[in-house]
């Protein structure tokens, strides 16, 4: 019966090759736009990921690094290191400002942090160096594209000009992408006019109960955090900010998937009504029709799948160099979701065909 | 035209209504009559008769409004169940009037059909429509797809798929009526053989006078009601053409 489905449903190749790339369409959609989601997501969560830190001490109140800005004095780095609980602390400073590059405004997500303590160095070089002397920055690889800079070209920050020493990788955070430079020529840029910093990372084995008690003697007004938390509350921003577009794209496109299944096997069935009703009077049981109804939907939806993939692989491929701030970067793990919800758009869209079989009336066989 | 054998299926007082008050339509009243192993019988009678309706009655694709159909010992009551299914897979094999081939299908593999349903072994599916269409002249045209064939060698796909499960009877609606009349005597020739020969049933619903000369049995239906059975000149007819 295998091979009956799919020698009916090849019988009219352009029907058949119109139903695959329409499905292929709507799965690659779902592809890309899965891809955007999770990139984001991903993005969101690198700088703390990739911090170093066990703990983030932030101003009271601070929930994620994008709404929210967190304001504490600087200088405290020995103090907190002098507490029990802390065996490693560093300042960083990050938020969004503009540089200037080849004469245009450009805004970055600036991090100023401290070389000597090896927390929130920029996490991968794909060239130049992480180690910084003064003046010197790491940019971004989508700035590099986007504004065609290279190692030893210079970029301007508040009248000053910064020598790009390094160009890394997953440092994309999708409205704005981070720069990195030491904390002490920053704050030199800032003069004694901001004598604050934005976070403190701490490496501690201490409950956060524990350190937050202590940290409160020397900073009453700040909160400490597991890494893991503000991990988790970048990813919620990311989360509200895009998730209800995109699964509603995503429902349109499985929704667009399941109606041309459905419409194309629907059609297979339809044009060989008189072969199923053969089929039936001859003795061919409804349940090996409603086989044949479930092969040729896997059978477009498998075959959707796999061209879906192959148009998505080439949009990923493509998308770094028409949108350099995407990234399009899915794991197996995703490939197995869309199969398996690819699977379940089959069954959906045998529904209508399998009623369709179970109505002929093998009767009409007579009937010349 | 008595046969001692076990009927292979009886009909008792069958009778079959379609549609209700006014628009009622008797299609057959009371028909009775049963068929055996070697039978060879023609059913006529003019259009609207009921001839199709019996068939389908036979063929168990229609349950009858009132009377029985007994298939050997057992009782049928319904045509709709996997078990009907499988009797007409197993024990009927169908003609129609117009082939019915599968277009996507080439000839062989229209033949070997209700064997891929019996879920036989392709191997085996394909070897047995080989022979029975080497067996009705058809080999070399075994590849072609319908096509690509006459009528009368469509038909001929359509007997040897017929046969592949070795039916006990086999319901033929029309076999001569799509084909020139040399086409159409070769295969009432080619069902005069399966009756003689395999000591199967055959049961042509036909208008074509001819078919008389060939067939054991002759019943005449006319407004759904059976008009009389006659022997047809089947004796004749097998020593005319050698059979």
């Amino acid at each position: 019966m295998l091979a009956l489905a799919i020698k009916n449903l090849i019988h009219d190749k352009f029907k058949f090759f119109i139903g695959i790339f329409s499905v292929g369409i709507s799965i690659a959609l779902i592809f890309v736009l899965v891809a955007v989601y999770v990139g984001s997501v991903q993005q969101a969560v690198a700088v703390p990921n990739n911090s170093g830190a066990d703990f983030w001490i932030t101003l009271e109140g601070t929930r994620d690094m994008f709404h929210t800005v967190s304001i504490l004095p600087a200088g405290k780095e020995k103090a907190l290191e002098n507490l029990s609980s802390i065996s490693l602390a560093s300042a960083i400073t990050a938020r969004p400002t503009g540089i200037t590059v080849k004469g245009q405004e450009v805004t970055v997500g600036i991090i100023g942090f401290n070389s000597d303590k090896k927390l929130m160095e920029p996490w991968k070089i794909i060239a130049g160096t992480n180690k910084l002397g003064k003046n010197d920055v790491v940019i971004d690889k989508v700035i590099s594209r986007q504004r065609s800079l290279s190692l030893g070209d210079k970029i301007n920050l508040g009248g000053t000009d910064f020598k790009i020493v390094g160009i890394s990788s997953g440092t994309n955070a999708i409205v704005f992408q981070y720069i990195f430079v030491r904390d002490r020529d920053l704050a030199e840029i800032a003069g004694s006019t901001t004598n604050t910093v934005s976070y403190y990372l701490i490496k501690s084995n201490q409950s956060q109960a524990t350190i937050q008690r202590q940290v409160s003697t020397i900073l009453p007004q700040a909160q400490v955090r597991p890494t893991a938390s503000v991990s988790a509350d970048n990813k919620q921003v990311i989360a509200s900010s895009f998730l209800g577009i995109i699964l509603l794209i995503v429902i349109v496109g499985t929704t667009v998937g399941i109606l041309v299944l459905t419409i194309t096997v629907y059609n297979s069935i339809n044009d060989k009504k008189r072969d199923y009703a053969t089929l039936k009077a001859i003795g061919a049981k409804n349940i090996e029709l409603i086989k044949v109804s479930l092969i040729q939907s896997a059978v477009i939806a498998l075959a959707g799948y796999l061209l879906g993939v192959l148009i998505y692989l080439l949009v990923a491929k493509i998308a770094p160099y028409s949108i350099p701030a995407v990234e399009l970067n899915l794991g197996i793990r995703w490939y197995i979701i869309i199969l398996a919800g690819s699977i379940v758009m089959t069954l959906i869209a045998a529904i209508i065909p399998v009623q369709n079989l179970r109505k002929i009336d093998p009767v009409t066989v007579f009937k010349s | 035209m008595t046969n001692k054998s076990k009927p292979i299926i009886s009909l008792k007082d069958v009778s079959k209504t379609y549609g209700s008050g006014h628009s009622k339509v008797d299609a057959l009243t009371n028909v009775s009559f049963s068929i055996h192993a070697g039978d060879l019988i023609l059913i006529k009678g003019p259009s609207g008769s009921g001839k199709t309706t019996l068939l389908t009655i036979l063929g168990l694709l229609l349950s009858p409004t009132r009377g029985k159909l007994l298939l050997g010992d057992r009782l049928d009551t319904s045509v709709s169940t996997p078990a009907a299914a499988s009797y007409r897979l197993n024990t009927i094999g169908f003609i129609f009037q117009s082939f019915n081939l599968m277009d996507s299908l080439n000839a062989w593999e229209n033949v070997a059909l209700p064997n891929i349903i019996s879920k036989k072994a392709k191997k085996k599916a394909k070897a047995r429509a080989f022979e029975l269409l080497d067996s009705l002249n058809m080999k070399k045209r075994a590849e072609h797809f319908p096509n690509q064939l006459s009528g009368g060698e469509k038909q001929k796909v359509a007997v040897a798929r017929a046969l592949i499960n070795n039916p006990q009877i086999i319901l033929a609606d029309e076999p001569t009526a799509n084909l020139d009349s040399k086409t159409g005597a070769t295969i009432v020739t080619t069902l005069c053989e399966i009756a003689c020969r395999d000591n199967r049933a055959v049961v042509i619903v036909s208008h074509d006078e001819r078919i008389e000369k060939a067939v054991k049995r002759i019943i005449s239906i006319e407004d759904g009601k059976l008009i009389h059975e006659t022997v047809g000149g089947h004796d004749n007819y097998c020593q005319h053409n050698h059979l």
